[in-house]
């Protein structure tokens, strides 16, 4: 099913922040505890300073740069559910979109959140909102075929689901 | 259902690439559903990142990439033939109007070739490769016609990278460019190459060129001789339109981390480089090699500076071997590397120590890209890269003309 809302503390990241700052290329691996490790071993740790509850809230342009699906599936492997930005990378959107994580775009939202306060994510008002400071900044609704994927969970699982039933279930 | 008008659709796909590193990733869910190709004409598989495996681990993720290969018998395998990129723009099938993805970025450089070529990841690939669709938006487009005349010594890289400085790091996210190579004497095939490669670090999910007289002449030498012409539309709708005069074009140097963040050669001559690396999918080609052999012919890398060369492809290696470009170089002082990715992404030798400093004609100046922490890359055309080895410092290559 499709989740209605995320809660939890900004994490505020900067813009154009890279998939080699994000996951490194020499954390390219076929074993998934190795690409998880990999999670902003970069040029600088932040994942290490993040609480489990925390939403990463990027600038713009989040996740530029590599195709390698380790950078995304590291994000999967270490429990991210959802991401707010001012704007996605293009292939970095995709990649995560594939690993069924929520990907949030909402403009203006690095200059609102602060960090460590409590947001909540609503996919059914389609809004960011603090629960503390009062304010809430729209974000873009998901496109239809991105709720396909996420609702099954995946990309692979949207495909196996193809596969057992036919193009026409889409 | 999953579709909307003017939102995400299904495609019908061309032509799929892949290669060892990214594949290698697919193939245990590939397996898992009991995957077929849909098409194996339509895919090209290269070895090309770990070309050969440098390590234990590498070596295991090739076989798992071979044993894909072998099990799917698939038709097209380059095995340590050159960097995917430059093998997809050589393929036969991979001509204007068609739709192309790959499971690399710069996949992108199949559009200098009139084609949609794009990036994504393993997962997407997978999904393409099973069902010959992939799910894609169409993109705002931004036209960028090339006038004026270049420069000696100014390559495509110095035009690219003089367009990512204008759009900023982001100018282009989800757009498609188009170009107009409207200059006097034309853009080489060469060149448009390392122009389209490099669209998406300004977030371009394309870098399409018309084809013109200089595409055909390319398609014609590859031996492709059946395809539909591509045209605009008549009433083409452009979310904006720059027009780039190069005949003013300086040499141009990305400073790191991004490579947006492009000067003129002046504005950083005299930067001291511990290493020069010509080679990658964006700067090993044929035109790279011949102009890197003519400003180094009868000179030497200065002392301590690595000079390390890498062709793109095999055929590009043979034909600067054949004009002799390639002993030149050596008596120059430079390492030779088969083609492969090289040190670009930390992959393979040539890789810098903390502190370091590589020039490059390569495509990503991120931090830490070739090396240690603190290492630093700035990206550069050949022209600039090499007259910067014979000093040992970032030089302005007009000098050598």
């Amino acid at each position: 099913m499709l989740e209605k809302s995320f809660t939890g503390n900004a994490f505020l990241l900067g813009d154009h922040v890279n998939t080699d700052i994000l996951h490194p290329p020499d954390y390219f691996s076929l074993k998934k505890d190795r690409i998880a490790s990999g999670l902003s071993k970069g040029a600088e740790d932040f994942f290490s300073r993040m609480a489990k509850d925390d939403i990463i809230v990027a600038g713009r342009n989040f996740g530029c740069g590599s195709s390698r699906e380790s950078s995304a599936r590291s994000f999967a492997y270490n429990g991210i559910r959802a991401i707010v930005a001012e704007s996605f990378a293009r292939i970095f959107f995709r990649n995560l979109t594939n690993q069924g994580i929520y990907l949030i775009t909402c403009p203006g939202i690095a200059k609102k959140a602060v960090q460590g306060e409590p947001l909540v994510i609503d996919l059914e008002k389609l809004e960011v909102r603090s629960t503390h400071q009062g304010w809430a900044l729209p974000c873009s609704p998901l496109p239809e075929y991105i709720k396909c994927v996420l609702k099954k969970g995946g990309l692979l699982k949207f495909l196996e689901e193809e596969i057992k039933n036919g193009p026409s279930s889409k | 259902m999953c579709f909307a008008e003017n939102d995400y659709a299904e495609f019908y796909l061309d032509f799929i690439l892949g290669h060892d590193a990214t594949t290698a990733l697919l193939v245990d869910d590939f397996n898992r559903l009991k995957g077929k190709i849909w098409d194996k004409e339509k895919a090209l598989f290269t070895a090309d990142h770990f070309a050969p495996p440098a390590s234990e681990e590498r070596a295991n993720i090739l076989k798992k990439f071979l044993d894909f290969c072998r099990e799917q018998e698939v038709n097209n395998l380059e095995l340590f033939s050159g960097i995917c990129h430059q093998l997809l723009v050589e393929h036969p099938a991979v001509v204007p109007g068609k739709l192309v993805i790959g499971a690399d970025s710069h996949t992108v450089m199949a559009g200098a070739l009139g084609c949609l070529a794009t990036g994504m990841g393993s997962t997407d690939v997978l999904y393409g490769l099973i069902t010959g669709n992939i799910w894609l938006k169409v993109p705002e487009c931004v036209k960028i016609t090339f006038t004026g005349t270049q420069g000696p010594l100014i390559l495509g890289k110095d035009i690219i990278l003089k367009v990512l400085a204008d759009l900023e790091e982001d100018g282009a996210l989800y757009r498609s460019l188009e170009f107009v190579d409207s200059t006097k004497n034309g853009i080489t095939m060469d060149s448009r190459f390392s122009i389209s490669n490099m669209v998406v670090e300004g977030g371009a999910k394309a870098g399409i060129f018309i084809p013109d007289a200089i595409t055909q002449s390319y398609l014609k030498e590859k031996g492709a001789d059946n395809y539909a012409a591509v045209t605009v539309p008549e009433q083409p709708v452009y979310e904006r339109e720059i027009t780039l005069d190069v005949s003013s074009l300086a040499p141009q140097v990305a400073i790191p981390p991004h490579p947006s963040h492009a000067v003129p050669v002046g504005d950083v001559a005299g930067e001291h480089v511990d290493q020069v690396y010509i080679g990658s999918c964006t700067g090993g080609r044929v035109e790279d090699l011949r102009i890197a052999a003519e400003i180094l012919n009868g000179k030497k890398a200065a002392p301590y500076c690595r000079l390390v060369v890498i062709p793109s492809s095999n055929r590009i290696y043979l034909q600067a071997m054949e004009k002799g470009y390639m002993q030149t170089l050596i008596e120059a002082g430079a390492a030779i590397c088969n083609p492969s990715c090289g040190p670009c992404g930390k992959i393979d030798k040539g890789i810098i120590a903390e502190g370091e400093t590589c020039l490059a004609t390569s495509n990503r100046n991120f931090d830490g890209r070739m090396g240690g922490k603190g290492s630093r890359v700035f990206l550069c055309s050949t022209a600039t890269a090499a007259a910067s080895a014979v000093e040992g410092k970032i030089t302005d290559p007009r000098k050598y003309f």
